[in-house]
Order: structure tokens, then sequence, then C-alpha cells
């Protein structure tokens, strides 16, 4: 813009310049000016800096998983002939295969409604019994320390049940008895016919279910 | 065309609008389980009084003629074993008032003589019902052979023999 200048002196006194001659400067001036803004904009685009981490942050999900494993016979083996005071236990080890798990908990169902899982009473009762080491299932002993998980329910109503309350250390084993039990009673049988509402001649499949969930979000640093 | 202000109080109330209708962020809830089945069942307990050899579904009390001396079985015919943990009923009615006793014997009948090698004991009869120990264990399909054995012939009576059994 400097290049161009108007010539303001000469000896005697400046000659004013002539319209066209002060709008052809004035349209170079914008020009000028245009460019510059024009120039000024695309130099001020061109000019970026960015920065970036040079070693790639690695991200992982945790997992949460439960094993359900047989000691012995376990869940496999069917409970047939159960006649009333009877008590039967099964063997069975929970692998929590997770880091990040809590609240271990079951839940025990049956697929047909009857007797068995209907009456409070005199239907079918659960229990649960942790052992800190493997129990000897084979004479329904434990060489560690027992601790009663859930004590002797009704299986009508029985729902879910809390086993272990809060964080379930990762990989830990859980070695459990399931007691199933029927309440004693009398039942008299005359000439082949059952009474009525018997509790003799039922059968039932039930499914136990066991889970852990999540433990809570966090907001962490490390 | 809306004033300045009429357009900001609708970009007002649009944002509000969208800031209610948003969903809440969606609590997420990773769970694991394990599970498995396993069949469970009772069994029946039940004796019938038989002239022939019972079955599961053999049913109701034996009629049996008070003409001469007769043998039955008292049968189990339930999917248990019958033994001494069990009481097992006999009631024994005959018409006509006749007498009878359904008796046993400790060794085995011979049926071809009407002879007992052993002891006999009346387990019932019809003057007294009775409470019948089991002699020993009996799986199911299996019985004791008992006599009917009239006090005094009566070959127009007939005698009703019915059996409970109590767990």
């Amino acid at each position: 813009m400097a290049r161009y200048s108007t010539t303001l002196s000469r000896a005697g006194g400046p000659p004013a310049p002539s319209r066209r001659r002060r709008r052809r400067l004035l349209g170079m001036m914008t020009g000028f000016v245009g460019a510059a803004v024009i120039t000024g904009g695309v130099a001020a685009a061109l000019l970026q800096a960015t920065a970036n981490n040079p070693t790639p942050q690695p991200v992982t999900t945790s997992r949460v998983s439960l094993t359900l494993s047989d000691n012995g016979a376990g869940f496999s083996q069917a409970v047939s002939g159960l006649l009333p005071a009877d008590t039967v236990q099964r063997f069975v080890q929970l692998t929590n295969g997770s880091a990040d798990a809590q609240n271990l908990t079951v839940a025990v169902s049956a697929n047909s409604a009857t007797r068995l899982s209907t009456d409070a009473t005199y239907g079918l009762q659960v229990a649960v019994t942790g052992c800190s080491v493997a129990w000897t299932a084979g004479s329904n002993t434990c060489s560690g320390t027992t601790t009663p998980l859930v004590a002797s329910t009704p299986l009508a109503g029985f729902g879910s049940r809390t086993l272990v309350a809060g964080a379930v250390a990762a990989n830990s084993v859980q070695h459990l008895r399931v007691t199933l039990s029927l309440p004693d009673q009398v039942e008299t049988t005359t000439n082949g016919t059952l009474p009525a509402n018997t509790i003799q001649s039922l059968s039932t499949t039930l499914t136990y279910t066991f889970a852990v969930t999540q433990r809570p979000g966090v907001s962490s640093t490390g | 065309m809306r004033s300045p202000r009429s357009r900001a109080a609708l970009v007002a109330v649009v944002v509000l609008g969208l800031a209610l209708g948003a969903e809440p962020a969606a609590v997420a809830s990773v769970r694991a389980t394990a599970a498995k089945a396993s069949a469970v069942s009772t069994p029946r307990w039940s004796v019938v009084a038989t002239t022939a050899v019972a079955s599961s579904s053999s049913s109701g009390p034996l009629t049996v003629s008070l003409a001469a001396d007769s043998f039955v079985s008292a049968s189990n015919n339930g999917s248990t074993p019958i033994d001494g943990a069990y009481t097992v009923r006999f009631v024994a009615t005959a018409t006509g008032g006749a007498a009878a006793e359904v008796q046993q014997c400790s060794a085995t009948w011979s049926e071809s003589t009407n002879t007992c090698p052993g002891t006999i004991t009346v387990v019932a009869s019809t003057t007294a019902a009775a409470t019948w120990t089991v002699p020993g264990y009996f799986p199911p399909g299996s019985g004791v052979r008992l006599r009917i054995h009239p006090v005094v012939s009566a070959p127009q009576e007939t005698l009703r023999l019915s059996v409970a059994v109590t767990n």
C-alpha cells in the first residue's frame, strides 16, 4: 500500500486531482485492502498446529463370568424317591472368573406347579451351606470352615437369595452344599388309593440359577 | 416477521423442550449367570390284598368266599420298599355275621396241603382290626402270603379284606 502514494506537493502548490483519477485511486485502494484481507485470511488458515500422544493408549473392557461345576454327582444326579423327613445333599462349585463382580445370588424354580413347589409347609425346602474348601461329597464333610448361606427355606416363594453380598473376590471359588428336604408328614394309602392332595407320586425339575452382577461404575484417574 | 424478542423466546422454548424430553442415561448392569436343572420325585407307598399277582394299578379291598380256607397276597404295589418304618393295618369284615381270621405263617405256607411248617399268627380277624408287623423288607412287587380262615365254614358268606399303609 505504501507503494502507492499521491503526489501531494509541487512548487507553486499541488494541482487538484481530477475526479476520474480520484475514483480510480479509491478503487485501487479498495482492491488492495481486500486482497490484503483475503491474503491474510488464507495465511491464517494455513497456520495450524497439532499434538498427539506418541504411544497409542490401550483401552480394554472387563468381563463378568460365572462357572458352575458339579462336585461329585452334583446337580446331574436326580433326587428320586424322596420320602417325608428325607434330606438329600448335592455339592457344586461356583467359580467367579472376573475381578469386577458382586452380589452372588441363587434362585431355585420348578418347571411345574405341584405340591412340592407350591406348599410352603409340606413342600420342598432348600438350604445352602458354604465350605472354605471343597466339600467331600461322599461323606458330606467339610474339612475347613462351614458357613450357612441360606437357611432351610420353602421352595414355594424361594425367589432369589443372596449367597455373597458385596464384592465377590476375583477368581474365587464358592464350595457349596445344597440340601433338599421334604418335611415330615403322615399319609395313609388305603387299598392302593392315594389320599387327596397327596405328597406321593409327585415329580418336578428344579433349576438352580446362580448369578453375579458387575460392580457399580466408578470415576478414577488410575 | 418475528421480532428478535419473540425469536429468542421460541429458541428458549425449543431448547427447554429438548432438555425435558431427553431420556436419562441408561444404567448399565452386566450380569453373569450359571444354571443347572435337577429332577426330583416322591414315591408311592401302597399295599393291596389280591388273589393274583398285584400290579401298580391294583386297588380296592379284596372279597373272598368263606366256604373254606383260601390264600391271598398282601402285595407292595407302590414304588418304595415297605419295611418296619411303615404301619400296615388289616381290616376284615364278613357278611352274615361270619367269623374269620387272617393268618400269617412264619415259614412258607404249603398251600397244597393247607399247612404251615412254622408258627401261625393271626394278623387280623372279623372281630378286631389289627396292625400287622411287616416281617422284613418288601421291595415293590413283592408280598406276603396270608390265609383267610373262616372259623366256621360259611359258603354263602364273604369276607372283605382292606389294607391301609401309613408312613
